[in-house]
This record gives structure tokens, C-alpha cells and sequence, in this order.
């Protein structure tokens, strides 16, 4: 069987602006996740891990190279493939409800059907009784529940998730972690999710991939056998997270030549 | 509560005089109502001691008796619903026609390269100074007065819902992308509901100017209207009919400006303040 995601020597350059050099951002990347894989992408800030996954979004479009979600090239974004942003991109004129049955209207469920699916989301998520609020009314982890809840109440075959929980407190981020293990152990799906969190990475991942910066040059590849749930301070845990850690370092060192001449 | 009259200056507001009462007045209102009794009181005064000519500057008394007067001869609501009526017929042109175009502009780059010089050039022009040329076109009937509305409404409306559209946050866009949404669908859910509070404040800004150019529109060509009762009282020297005029002005803007401010309050709700 084939990989679910398949990216294949990807380059994404930007355009430099009045005519400077162009800005490389990722150049050659090729990696392959199978299916309901748990996959973190870890690296230093700038290393291009968040433009990688906008890649396989479909937001932005590869200079060169392909990418192939389900044996289908990514062209543009799609319902089959969720995300989830840090800033929670909620759509604020719309309650809670109103945001988690959205994605359920697009999809053309029946009106029962989206209120079904949306209570089940909501409840999974423990925003059952806030589902009548405006996101403004909520706190950050509520709002990334909102999203998440959001997200995977579409079913998609993939979820993207970038830096999720990098705008919140520490307790609401180890909290919202074991939320979404516990909901994504009950129904597995294919999980990209972009962190600068060692802690994070072994915390979920089965998989954590450690991009350089050296034009998002994939520095590791580390297999987190772990069983789950992980004791954040058990012996296992902090030898796996000294493992990345010393990855990270390598990347970290990786020369900076993310500009091209 | 005859310890509590006439004090204004004193820094005491009108507000718990009104509370002894037993009414709520807002301080907003009492802050009129002030300056409505002081001139009164002024005028009162100048009956006394003849201290500036009373037919120039009529007192609030006689600006209602010359209301009151219109109303009787029927003259009042002929005006004022031909004025009103201009103001909408040329709004209800001006904002679809302002949020499609902006829209265009905002979304296709053959409308932007296409429309955006036109507007950029025609939109410095004064409305008013326009006007004559409207009237060789158009002649002096309602469709005049009508263009003349929507043109100096269009600008106003357009510009503020571009600017928005253009600030719709990028992220919302791709989430939405993400949700599977087409771009129908993007548009509604996202653009304009993004947009809407940006079009309800230029409405509200655009029918401030309304208010402002219709009474230009009428003193050039009209037979009736707020604009042409001005005009026309100035040949009989009927100051206090003027002023009655230019107060039903103001009270229109003003009652429509709260009136789309309560609108906008209750529609936004979900706004962050």
C-alpha cells in the first residue's frame, strides 16, 4: 500500500520583492506518511515547517515537486484535508454551533445530521454548554476546542494542525494534548502536526520529523514507540525527548542558508 | 426640585433633575435640551432690551411656531417626504451598486485594472460641482436628484467596503478553504459577513453627506423639498421658516444616525470591543 501523504522532492521559493533574490524556503523535501500515522514536524522557527504543511494544505502551491494526499495530487485545498491553525481562525460572527455546523452544511448534510454530528463534536470537546457563545466570549483553549471540534467534526481523511497550541499556557496545552490523543485513539486518522515543542513532539507523536534549517532539509527521522498514555516524567519519555532534543540541536546548527544566491 | 431649575454653567447636569422626575433623559439629550433653553432663554431676554435683531435670529419658539405653521398649511410633510424620499431612492442605488463593484475590484484583477483609475479619477470631483451637468443631462426632475444621490453616496460606501474586503484576515480565507467551501460560499460566509460592519458605518457616513447635498440639489432645481423651502423662504425673508427647515435637516441626520447606530449594535454582537 502506498503512503497516505507522499511529498516528493518539494521546492517552495517565494518571490523576492522589487526584484532581490528569491527567498527558498523548502528545497527538495521528499517524505512519506502512511496512513493514521501521528506525525510531528519539529524545528527551529524559519526552518519552513509551517510552509510545508500549508504545501499539503493546499494553500500555497510547490514551485517544484509534487505532493499526493490519497493517491491524489494536492491542488488547492479541500475538505478531505482539516486544519487547524494556531491564531484558531474561527469565524467570529458565528456562535460555536454555528462554526462546528458550517463545515457540515458545505458538505451537504442534512439539517439533523449536522445537528447530530455537531452536539457529538461538541460534546467530545466538553463546549456543549458554551455552543451558544461567540469565540470572543471564549478562552484560548476553549477556542481551539472550538476549532479542533470544528476541524474533525468534517471527518477528514487528514488532519493538519499547525503549532495548535502554541498561543496557550502550559497546563491548557498538556491538557488539550491528551483531548486530542484520546479523540484521535477512538477514531485514528492521518495526523500532520507542526510544533517547536520537544516536550509536544514526544508527548503525541509516532513519528517526529526534525527539519533544519538548512532550506527545511529533514535533519531526523524518530520512531516514538512509546505506549500511550505517556508519563510526561517517566524514564522512557525524557531519554525519547533527550533523543530529539540532541536532533533539534543538530538542526539548529545546520547552516542557515535558507537565502539563494 | 425648584432648588434643582435653571443650572446650567453650574456643572450640575440636567440628568437628576430629570431623575426627581421620574423620566430618564440621556445625558446626550439633556446636553440639547440645554442648548435649546439657554437660546430661549436669550431670546426671552432680547425681548426685554432689544439687544440683537430678533427677525435675523428667531428663538426655538418661533422656529416651532414656523413648524407648526408649515404643518398647518400641509406644506411641512410635502417637503420633507420629498427630500427623505430622494435620500433613499439614491442610497438604495448607491450601497449595492458600491458593495458589488468593491467586491469586483477587490477580487478580479481585469475589474480592478478596468474600474479602479475611473473611480480613483471621477471620485476628488465635488458632487456638487457636478450637478449642473447632471441637470443638462438629465433635466430637473427626480432622476436628477436621484444620480446626484447615488453619486455622492457611491464613493463613500466603495472606498470603506474595498479597504475591508481587502483586510478580510487571510487566515479565515484558508480555513475556509479547508472547510471545503467554494468560492460562493467563501464569499458569503467569510467576505461579507467580515465586511458588513465596515458597509453598515459607511452607510451611515454616506447618509450624513446625503443629508448634506440634497439641500444643494434643491436650491438648484427643485419645487419642492427641505432645500427649496430654504431657497424659497429666503426671497420672502422668512427666517424662522429657513431655520425650521435647516432643524428638520438636522434632526433627520441625527435620528437616522442613532437609528442605524442602534442597528449596527445589535447586528455586531459578536464584535470584540
Amino acid at each position: 500500500m502506498t503512503a497516505q501523504i507522499c511529498i516528493e522532492d518539494v521546492t517552495k521559493a517565494f518571490p523576492g520583492r522589487n526584484g532581490s533574490a528569491a527567498f527558498t524556503a523548502l528545497s527538495g523535501i521528499s517524505l512519506d506518511i502512511p496512513a493514521n500515522e501521528f506525525v510531528c514536524l519539529l524545528g527551529p522557527s524559519g526552518c519552513g515547517k509551517s510552509t510545508l504543511l500549508g504545501l499539503v494544505a493546499g494553500h500555497e502551491k510547490a514551485t517544484s515537486g509534487g505532493i499526493a494526499v490519497g493517491g491524489r495530487p494536492v491542488n488547492g485545498p479541500a475538505a478531505e484535508r482539516g486544519m487547524v491553525f494556531q491564531q484558531y481562525a474561527l469565524f467570529p460572527w458565528y456562535t460555536v454551533e454555528q462554526n462546528v455546523r458550517l463545515g457540515l452544511k458545505v458538505k451537504g448534510l442534512s439539517r439533523a445530521e449536522q445537528a447530530g454530528q455537531a452536539e457529538r463534536m461538541l460534546r467530545a470537546v466538553n463546549l456543549w454548554e458554551h455552543r451558544g457563545k461567540f469565540p470572543r466570549e471564549l478562552s484560548g483553549g476553549m477556542k481551539q476546542r472550538a476549532a479542533i471540534a470544528r476541524t474533525l467534526a468534517i471527518d477528514p481523511d487528514v488532519l493538519l494542525m499547525d503549532e495548535p497550541f502554541g498561543a496557550l499556557d502550559e497546563q491548557t496545552r498538556n491538557r488539550l494534548q491528551d483531548e486530542l490523543l484520546s479523540i484521535w485513539q477512538r477514531s485514528r486518522r492521518t495526523v500532520v502536526f507542526v510544533t517547536h515543542s520537544v516536550q509536544e513532539a514526544v508527548t503525541l507523536a509516532d513519528r517526529v520529523v526534525v527539519m533544519g534549517r538548512d532550506k527545511g532539509r529533514i535533519v531526523a527521522d524518530l520512531r516514538i514507540a512509546l505506549d500511550r498514555p505517556r508519563d510526561r516524567m517517566g524514564a522512557e519519555f525524557v531519554e525519547a525527548e533527550r533523543e530529539v532534543s540532541a536532533a533539534l540541536e543538530r538542526a539548529e546548527a545546520s547552516v542557515p542558508a535558507g537565502r539563494a544566491a | 426640585m425648584a432648588s434643582h431649575t435653571d443650572i446650567p454653567g453650574t456643572g450640575r447636569p440636567l440628568v437628576p433633575l430629570a431623575r426627581l422626575r421620574g423620566l430618564r433623559i440621556p445625558p446626550k439629550a439633556a446636553t440639547l435640551i440645554a442648548v435649546i433653553a439657554a437660546w430661549q432663554a436669550l431670546a426671552i431676554l432680547n425681548g426685554h432690551w432689544q439687544f440683537y435683531n430678533a427677525t435675523l435670529v428667531p428663538s426655538p419658539g418661533g422656529i416651532v411656531a414656523a413648524t407648526i405653521e408649515l404643518w398647518r398649511e400641509g406644506t411641512l410633510w410635502t417637503h420633507l417626504s420629498a427630500s427623505c424620499l430622494r435620500v433613499l431612492r439614491g442610497m438604495a442605488l448607491a450601497v449595492p451598486m458600491a458593495v458589488i463593484m468593491a467586491y469586483l475590484v477587490a477580487t478580479l484583477k481585469w475589474a480592478e485594472i478596468v474600474f479602479d483609475p475611473i473611480i480613483e479619477f471621477i471620485r476628488p470631483v465635488p458632487s456638487l460641482a457636478l450637478l449642473p451637468i447632471f441637470i443638462v443631462w438629465f433635466g430637473i426632475g427626480e432622476l436628477t436628484k436621484t444620480i446626484f444621490i447615488t453619486y455622492s453616496a457611491f464613493f463613500i460606501i466603495f472606498v470603506a467596503t474595498l479597504e475591508a474586503i481587502r483586510d478580510v484576515d487571510p487566515v479565515l480565507r484558508r480555513a475556509a478553504g479547508s472547510m471545503g467551501m467554494s468560492s460562493r460560499q467563501m464569499a458569503y460566509h467569510v467576505t461579507f459577513k467580515s465586511v458588513l460592519p465596515q458597509i453598515m458605518v459607511s452607510i451611515r457616513l454616506a447618509l450624513a453627506t446625503s443629508w448634506f447635498v440634497i439641500v444643494g440639489a434643491e436650491f438648484l432645481a427643485a419645487n419642492e423639498g427641505l432645500g427649496y423651502l430654504i431657497n424659497f423662504s429666503r426671497v420672502w425673508f422668512k427666517i424662522d421658516t429657513m431655520m425650521a427647515a435647516a432643524a428638520m435637516i438636522g434632526l433627520l441626520g441625527l435620528a437616522s444616525n442613532y437609528l442605524l447606530l442602534a442597528l449596527e449594535r445589535r447586528l455586531f454582537a459578536w464584535r470584540e470591543r
